[in-house]
């Protein structure tokens, strides 16, 4: 994950352009003491803090893919594809389009806002 | 949060009179390719393994993430837990940790196969690989001698050959065993444990694998079951060997039981201490309560460490067992379920992480 150089203004740190971006691959900002991980899921653009909530590990080393749902016990339905975000060491899962976690609406990761212009992504600090 | 310049909450890791020395008393180091390490194996069985390789069984439960952490690999792919020098960099220099003590995973499942001769020549070939490779020279490993108790006999030889080797601090094998382990079946393995004060390690994850049973009744469903419920296994084979009256037959045999959990020691200790009060005669030969022979022949790792959601709950457990004198710092790096050394003992005092970071592992291992 290589750093793409970053311009920074007071508000808004340039990430790279949209194209640029390959689903389930975060690029890498560093703003301050702050690694960001910046995820295209889609046509939405998604802003989280390289921090695990849980023990602090830098969870955009983790795996994005899906995760199973389930009405009743015994049921398997694949959902979230390329949405889930689990940590690397224990496997906590995050949806990256709200930043909350699949097993506690209370535990989120810390995100950012993005916007778009003229193809070009931006993190808002 | 992880740190890689201070150690544990309020130790100053750069004040050498309160510097923490760390021990981390439970990493797996992983096997390179079969090709780097045939050659330790006796050469009697060297063509068959490079043909039909180790054979060694694994439980029948897939861990959905993998179990080996996803940060833990090299960008070629390799584990990086198969290279001493980068372990070393990324695991015991990034969490402040002085020494770590080697539980080598492929060795400890060679109790659940069938062929007895083979699994004891695989664990004869992995001790004399990693004492070549990641201990000779590096004082900040120790190793760990793996026996199969397939064959009681070559366990004991095995023993006898690194007994003396200061880079071996104890013997393992895995919690998975065919038959509860205060049978008398192992005994003799006691023996050799007790003759050369050389503490003997339980580690789970064959629990069901090979000819192995699983910790509990039945097969569960699912690996979130199967790891639930290893922590049971431990109090059956806990019980077993106090009630068959193994440290009172040697008394100079330790048994350090890792990964175990330790949330349970307390209530098992409440349950067996009142039922010896009415069944005493069951097992006359103990001459004191069950749980009193912790102190002096058990030590308990932390990791993977309770986390209630009030943390306060994890420290009103610790004061129900003397867990300031039990429990050991270990991190089970390179696996999923890891902890660090901040993580693991947050928010206990001083000296009760002085003593379960540092001393306890010293004592009991000898590394003072």
């Amino acid at each position: 994950m290589a750093l793409p150089n970053a311009v920074e203004t007071p508000t808004r740190v340039l990430v790279g352009s949209a194209d640029s971006f390959v689903a389930g691959k975060p690029q890498m900002i560093t703003v301050g003491r702050r690694e960001i991980g910046v995820y295209r899921i889609g046509d939405a653009f998604r802003a989280i803090l390289n921090f695990c909530p849980h023990e602090g590990i830098k969870i955009c080393n983790g795996r994005v893919g899906g995760t199973f749902v389930a009405q009743e016990a015994g049921e398997f339905w694949r959902a979230h594809e390329g949405e889930v975000l689990a940590c690397p060491w224990h496997g906590w899962e995050f949806n990256l389009l709200t930043g909350v976690s699949l097993h506690d609406p209370r535990c989120r990761l810390k995100s950012f806002s993005t916007e778009v212009h003229e193809g070009m992504v931006y993190v808002v600090i | 949060m992880l740190s890689t310049a201070a150690h544990p909450t309020g130790v100053d890791c750069h004040d050498s009179a309160k510097r923490v020395r760390v021990i981390d008393t439970d990493m797996h180091p992983d096997l390179p390719a079969l090709a780097e390490w045939i050659e330790f194996l006796p050469s009697e069985w060297r063509d068959r393994v490079l043909h039909l390789g180790t054979g060694i069984p694994g439980p029948p439960w897939q861990n959905p993430h993998g179990v080996t952490r996803r940060d833990a690999f090299e960008s070629d792919g390799t584990p990086t837990a198969a290279d001493p020098e980068r372990t070393r960099v990324a695991h015991l220099e990034a969490f402040g940790i002085d020494c770590g003590i080697l539980v080598p995973t492929p060795g400890l499942a060679t109790s659940a196969m069938t062929h007895p001769e083979l699994s004891s020549a695989l664990c004869t070939g992995m001790n004399a690989y990693f004492k070549s490779a990641w201990l000779a020279g590096r004082s900040c490993y120790r190793g760990s001698i793996l026996v199969s108790t397939r064959d009681l006999e070559a366990a004991v030889k095995e023993i006898e050959r690194w007994a003396g080797d200061p880079a071996f601090v104890q013997v393992a094998i895995g919690s998975g065993q065919p038959m509860l382990m205060g049978e008398r079946y192992f005994h003799p393995l006691y023996a050799a444990c007790a003759r050369h004060k050389l503490p003997l390690a339980l580690h789970p994850g064959q629990e069901g694998g090979g000819i192995t049973p699983p910790p509990s009744v039945g097969y569960q469903n699912r690996y979130i079951g199967w790891h639930t419920c290893l922590a049971l296994g431990y109090q059956a084979h806990l019980t077993s060997i106090i009630l068959e009256g193994v440290f009172e037959k040697f008394p100079d045999f330790r048994l350090s039981l890792l990964e175990g959990g330790v949330s349970w020691l307390a209530p098992w200790m409440w349950r067996i201490d009142k039922n010896w009060k009415a069944l005493r005669q069951e097992v006359p030969w103990l001459r004191q309560a069950p749980s009193a022979y912790l102190k002096d022949h058990v030590r308990l790792s932390t990791q993977p460490i309770e986390e209630p959601p009030n943390a306060a709950h994890l420290r009103q457990l610790f004061a129900m067992f003397d867990a300031e004198h039990l429990l050991m710092f270990s991190s089970d790096y390179p696996h999923w379920d890891g902890d660090t050394p901040d993580f693991a003992l947050r928010g206990f005092p001083e000296n009760f992480q002085r003593r379960v970071l540092q001393m306890n592992a010293e004592e009991w291992y000898g590394l003072a």
